[in-house]
C-alpha cells in the first residue's frame, strides 16, 4: 500500500478488507490478534477513520468497521467533517442516488450545511445531481463515477426522464411483425399443426431486433419482454408455455424462459355502434326525448342521414 | 317499442301503462289509459295473442282478481324480427321465412292455420298444385318445430313465470306440517328447477309419432327416422297445438355462429367449419344461452357430418417431422385429429375433451360467451377511443386492481396520458375505481386509488347505452315519417297505390329519400340490437 500507514493501521485495514462486506468488529480483531495493545489499536482505528480508509456502522449495538476500496480511499479522506459525512451517505446510496430530503434526515445536518457541502462536493467533481423518472421533481445525488440504475433512468425507454413513446411504438410494431411472420405459414389459408415449435421467445425477438439493427440502444431480454407484454395487452399476440421438444434443443438460443409468443391476426377495430352518431356522441348523456338535446332535432343525425 | 308493430294508438297506451307502472288489473288500466273497459280488454286480448302480455290470477277475499303484466323479454326480442326472418330464410329457405312471418304477424297459430295463411298471402308457386305446396309447407313447419325454432304454446304460457313458480312452491310447502326451513325451501326450489329443466329437455311438445301408411305418391323422400320392416314411422305436428317463434333458439344459433366465427380470423376457414359443425351437432341439446358446456360430440360423428367441401388436408402446414420420409400427407381423419388438437390447444380454450371419454369433445359455452362479450366491448372501446385504451382495459382485466403508476409502467405510456385515459374509461362506464385509504382519516394523499375492470358491470352499462341509442334511432324514425305524413297518407290512397303516376317527381324523390333514410335507421337499429343480445343474452 502506497500510503504511509503504521504497521498496526495496515494490519487493521487488511483485516477489514478480508472481512469484506460483513465488516469487522473490534472483538473480531482482538480475537485474531490478541497481542495488539488496546490503546494503540484504538489510535490506529481513529486515524484510519479520519483519513477515510475505513468507515464505521452500528450493527445491533456494535461498532462494525468496513474497509473502503482503494480507489475510494483518498477522496473521502481528503474531505473534512460534514463534507465527509455527506459524501459517505451519498456513497452508501449506491447507484440509486439519494434525495436531499433523505440526506438531511440521515445525516441530521442542517439544510444550509448540506447545501454547502453538496456544492463543495460538486465542485470537486465527487458527486453529481440526477433526476429520477419516478419522481421527476426530486433532485437525487450520487457519486460521480456511477451510472444511475435502471430504476432511476427508467431503462432504455426513457430519454431525458421522459418515456420515448415513438421509440416504444416503433419497436412494438417491429416485434409484432416478426412474431406474425413466425406464427402463420406463408400460405395464408394454412395453419401450423400443433407440433409446430418455431414460435419465437423473447430472446429470439431480441436477437431479431438487434440483428436487424432496429434499435441503436442495447436492449435486454427483459426490455423486450416488456414490449411483448404490451403486445399481449393490445390483443395482438398471445403468450404461452412452449412444448418442450427434446430433439429440438437449440443450442445457440439462451432460453431462460419457456414463454413463446404467437401473433393474432390483426382485426379491424370496428363496432356497429360507432357507425351511427349516437355511438360517438359527446352529449349522449344529456340526450332525452323532449329535452334540449334530442334525437328528433339532432344535428348529427341530419348530417348522417343527408344523402 | 311496441308502437311500431301495433300502430294503433290504443295498444300503445295499454302497453305503455303496463311497462311503466307494472302489473295491474283491468280496472286500473282503464283508469290510467282513459280507454273504455271493452277496448282495454280487446287490447289485452291481442297482446296476449302476441305473447306480449301475461297474466296472473290471485284470490283476494271472495273474488279472483286477474293482474296483467308485460312480458319484457318477448317484447325486447321483437327488435330482432328482421333478423329472425332472415335467418329462417337461410336455414329453412323461403318456406321457413314465410312461416316465420305468418307466425310473427299472428302471434301464435296452429300448423293448419299457419299453412293456410301462408298460402293465401304468398299464393301458389307456378307449376305446383295447392296440395303439393301445402305438403311442402307442412314439411318446413315440422322441421322448424323439430329444430325447436318454433315452440308450442300452452295455455299456461300466458301466466307469469314468477307466479307459476310461486304456486308450485306453495303446493310443495302445503304438504308439510311445519313451515319450511330455509334449507328445505332451497331444496324444494332446486327440485322444481330440475323438473323444469327436465321438462324442457324431454320430447318436443306438439310433435307426435305416427305409422306411415300413405304411399309416396309424390316421390319425395320423407325423413325416415325409425324403420321397422316396411312400416315407416314419421313425426308430425299435432294440428290442435299452437306454435310461436322461439326467439331463444334463434339466439342460441346466432351465438353458435359467432363462436365459430371466432376461429376464422384466428385460424382459418376450415377451423371455423369444424367448430360450426360441432356446434350444430350439439345444438339440439342446448336449452338456453346460460349453460356452461355443450353436450359431448364424438369425432366419428363429426367426421361424417362435415360439409363435403371441407378442405382438411391442404390447409395444414406440416412440420417436416410430421410427414415422415415419403413426404406423404396424412389421411383425412388424421388431419381432422390434427385440427381437433389445434382447436383444443388454442388459447381461447373453448373446445375441450369430455372428461375421461376419448373421442368426445365438449364446448365450453360459458367461456366462449365471455370471449364474445369481451371482444365486443373491446371493439367498442377501440372504435370509440383507440387502441391504447384497450391496452389499459386488457391489462386490468388480466392483472386485477392496479394503481395509476403501475398501469403506466406496464402499458409503457406516460403517467399523464394514462391518467386521462383512465378517467375517460371510467366515465364511459367500463372501469371502476376503488379507494383504499392507508390511514383512518382518509386523506386523499394517503390513499391508494386502484382501478379495475368488472366485465359484467361494463356489459350492463354498455347495454344501457345501447338501449339509449336504439331508442334514439327509433324516435328519429318516427320523426322522419311524421315529417312526411302528408305524402305517406297520399301513398296509402287506393288510387295512388294502383297507379304511382299520380305522384309527381318531387314526391317520388321525397319518397325515395324517406325510404333510404328509414332503411338506414332500421339497419342501424338492428345492428345495435345484435350487439345487445351479445351483451345481454349470451
Ligand atoms: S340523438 Fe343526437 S344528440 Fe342524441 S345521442 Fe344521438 S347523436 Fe347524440
Amino acid at each position: 500500500m502506497a500510503t504511509n500507514l503504521t504497521p498496526l493501521e495496515e494490519l487493521f485495514y487488511q483485516e477489514c478488507l478480508k472481512a469484506g462486506n460483513n465488516g469487522l468488529t473490534y472483538t473480531d480483531f482482538s480475537g485474531i490478534h490478541p497481542d495488539s495493545p488496546v490503546m494503540d489499536t484504538a489510535i490506529a482505528m481513529n486515524s484510519l477513520l479520519g483519513r477515510g480508509f475505513i468507515e464505521v456502522f452500528q450493527v445491533r449495538g456494535e461498532q462494525v468497521y468496513k474497509a473502503l476500496k482503494k480507489e475510494e480511499i483518498g477522496k473521502a479522506g481528503a474531505l473534512q467533517g460534514e463534507e465527509q459525512v455527506v459524501y459517505n451517505t451519498i456513497r452508501a446510496s449506491g447507484n440509486e442516488g439519494i434525495w436531499t430530503k433523505h440526506l438531511k434526515s440521515k445525516t441530521n445536518l442542517h439544510e444550509a450545511v448540506i447545501k454547502r457541502c453538496l456544492r463543495a462536493l460538486e465542485q470537486k467533481a465527487l458527486v453529481k445531481a440526477i433526476k429520477s423518472v419516478k419522481h421527476p421533481t426530486r433532485k437525487l445525488y450520487m457519486l460521480m463515477e456511477l451510472t444511475p440504475s435502471v430504476e432511476v433512468t427508467g431503462g432504455p425507454w426513457f430519454t431525458d426522464q421522459e418515456l420515448d413513446v415513438d421509440f416504444v411504438e416503433q419497436l412494438t410494431n417491429q416485434c409484432y411483425k416478426y412474431i406474425l411472420m413466425k406464427s402463420f405459414p406463408r400460405d395464408a389459408s394454412c395453419i401450423f399443426t400443433s407440433t409446430h415449435s418455431a414460435y419465437p421467445s423473447a430472446a429470439m425477438v431480441r436477437k431479431y431486433i438487434m440483428d436487424k439493427r432496429i434499435s441503436q440502444v442495447d436492449l435486454s431480454v427483459d426490455d423486450i419482454t416488456m414490449l411483448l407484454d404490451v403486445l399481449v395487452y393490445d390483443g395482438k399476440v398471445e403468450r404461452f408455455i412452449a412444448l418442450v421438444d427434446e430433439d429440438w434443443d437449440d443450442e445457440d438460443m439462451d432460453t431462460d424462459s419457456d414463454w413463446v409468443y404467437k401473433a393474432v391476426r390483426d382485426k379491424k377495430a370496428e363496432s356497429a355502434w360507432q357507425d351511427c352518431p349516437c355511438g360517438v356522441c359527446p352529449v349522449a348523456d344529456f340526450c332525452t326525448e323532449g329535452g334540449p338535446v334530442n334525437p328528433a332535432g339532432c344535428n348529427y343525425y341530419n348530417k348522417w342521414l343527408d344523402f | 317499442m311496441e308502437y311500431i308493430h301495433f300502430s294503433l294508438n290504443m295498444y300503445q297506451k295499454v302497453a305503455n301503462v303496463l311497462i311503466r307502472k307494472g302489473r295491474m288489473p283491468v280496472g286500473l288500466i282503464v283508469n290510467f289509459t282513459a280507454l273504455k273497459p271493452r277496448q282495454v280488454r280487446e287490447c289485452l286480448f291481442v297482446l296476449i295473442q302476441h305473447n306480449l302480455v301475461v297474466y296472473a290470477e290471485s284470490q283476494e277475499k271472495s273474488r279472483i282478481v286477474t293482474y296483467y303484466e308485460i312480458n319484457r323479454t318477448e317484447l325486447l326480442h321483437r327488435v330482432l324480427i328482421p333478423k329472425v326472418l332472415h335467418s329462417s330464410q337461410e336455414w329453412f329457405e323461403r318456406d321457413g321465412a314465410l312461416i316465420a312471418e305468418s307466425l310473427l304477424t299472428h302471434g301464435k297459430l296452429t300448423i293448419t292455420d299457419c299453412v293456410a295463411d301462408v298460402l293465401t298471402t304468398s299464393g301458389v308457386a307456378p307449376g305446383k298444385t295447392t296440395t303439393q305446396r301445402t305438403q311442402l309447407l307442412n314439411k318446413a313447419f315440422t322441421r322448424m318445430v323439430k329444430e325447436k325454432c318454433l315452440i308450442a304454446v300452452r295455455p299456461s304460457d300466458s301466466l307469469t313465470a314468477a307466479d307459476k313458480d310461486m304456486a308450485e312452491e306453495k303446493r310443495e310447502t302445503d304438504k308439510m306440517t311445519l313451515p319450511p326451513t330455509a334449507a328445505e325451501l332451497a331444496s324444494i326450489r332446486k327440485v322444481l328447477g330440475a323438473q323444469k329443466q327436465a321438462e324442457q329437455n324431454s320430447t318436443i311438445v306438439g310433435l307426435k309419432r305416427r305409422l306411415d301408411t300413405m304411399d309416396d305418391s309424390y316421390g319425395e323422400k320423407r325423413p325416415r327416422l325409425l324403420t321397422d320392416g316396411d312400416l315407416v314411422i314419421i313425426e308430425e305436428v299435432e294440428t290442435d297445438v299452437y306454435f310461436k317463434v322461439n326467439f331463444e333458439r334463434f339466439i342460441i344459433r346466432w351465438r353458435n355462429v359467432q363462436i365459430a366465427n371466432l376461429y376464422e380470423a384466428r385460424l382459418n376457414p376450415t377451423a371455423k367449419t369444424i367448430m360450426q359443425t360441432i356446434m350444430n351437432l350439439a345444438e339440439e341439446r342446448m336449452i338456453n344461452c346460460k349453460e356452461e358446456h355443450s353436450s359431448p360430440v364424438s369425432i366419428m360423428l363429426l367426421l361424417n357430418s362435415l360439409p363435403k367441401d371441407t378442405n382438411l388436408i391442404d390447409t395444414l402446414e406440416f412440420d417436416p417431422s410430421d410427414l415422415g420420409p415419403n413426404n406423404t400427407k396424412p389421411k383425412i381423419h388424421e388431419c381432422l385429429d390434427k385440427y381437433i388438437q389445434i382447436l383444443e390447444e388454442d388459447l381461447m380454450k373453448i373446445l375441450k375433451k369430455d372428461g375421461g371419454r376419448s373421442g368426445q369433445y365438449v364446448i365450453n359455452l360459458k367461456s366462449a360467451s365471455q370471449i364474445l362479450k369481451k371482444n365486443l366491448i373491446q371493439g367498442i372501446v377501440s372504435a370509440r377511443f383507440g387502441a391504447p385504451y384497450v391496452r389499459i382495459m386488457n391489462m386490468l382485466a388480466d392483472k386485477g386492481k392496479l394503481e395509476e403508476k403501475q398501469i403506466s409502467r406496464f402499458s409503457m405510456m406516460p403517467v399523464k396520458d394514462v391518467r386521462e385515459k383512465l378517467t375517460t374509461l371510467c366515465t364511459f362506464g367500463v372501469l371502476n375505481l376503488q379507494e383504499v385509504p392507508k390511514t383512518k382519516e382518509r386523506t386523499p394523499s394517503r390513499t391508494y386509488y386502484l382501478w379495475e375492470v368488472i366485465l359484467p358491470r361494463a356489459a350492463d352499462t354498455l347495454t344501457d347505452r345501447l338501449y339509449h341509442t336504439m331508442g334514439n334511432l327509433r324516435q328519429r324514425r318516427f320523426v322522419e315519417r311524421a315529417k312526411r305524413a302528408v305524402l305517406l297518407n297520399k301513398c296509402e290512397r287506393t288510387d295512388v297505390k294502383a297507379d304511382d303516376s299520380l305522384l309527381n317527381a318531387a314526391e317520388k324523390k321525397e319518397l325515395e329519400t324517406l325510404n333510404s333514410v328509414l332503411e338506414m335507421l332500421e339497419m342501424q337499429e338492428l345492428r345495435i340490437a345484435e350487439m345487445v343480445i351479445t351483451l345481454r343474452d349470451f
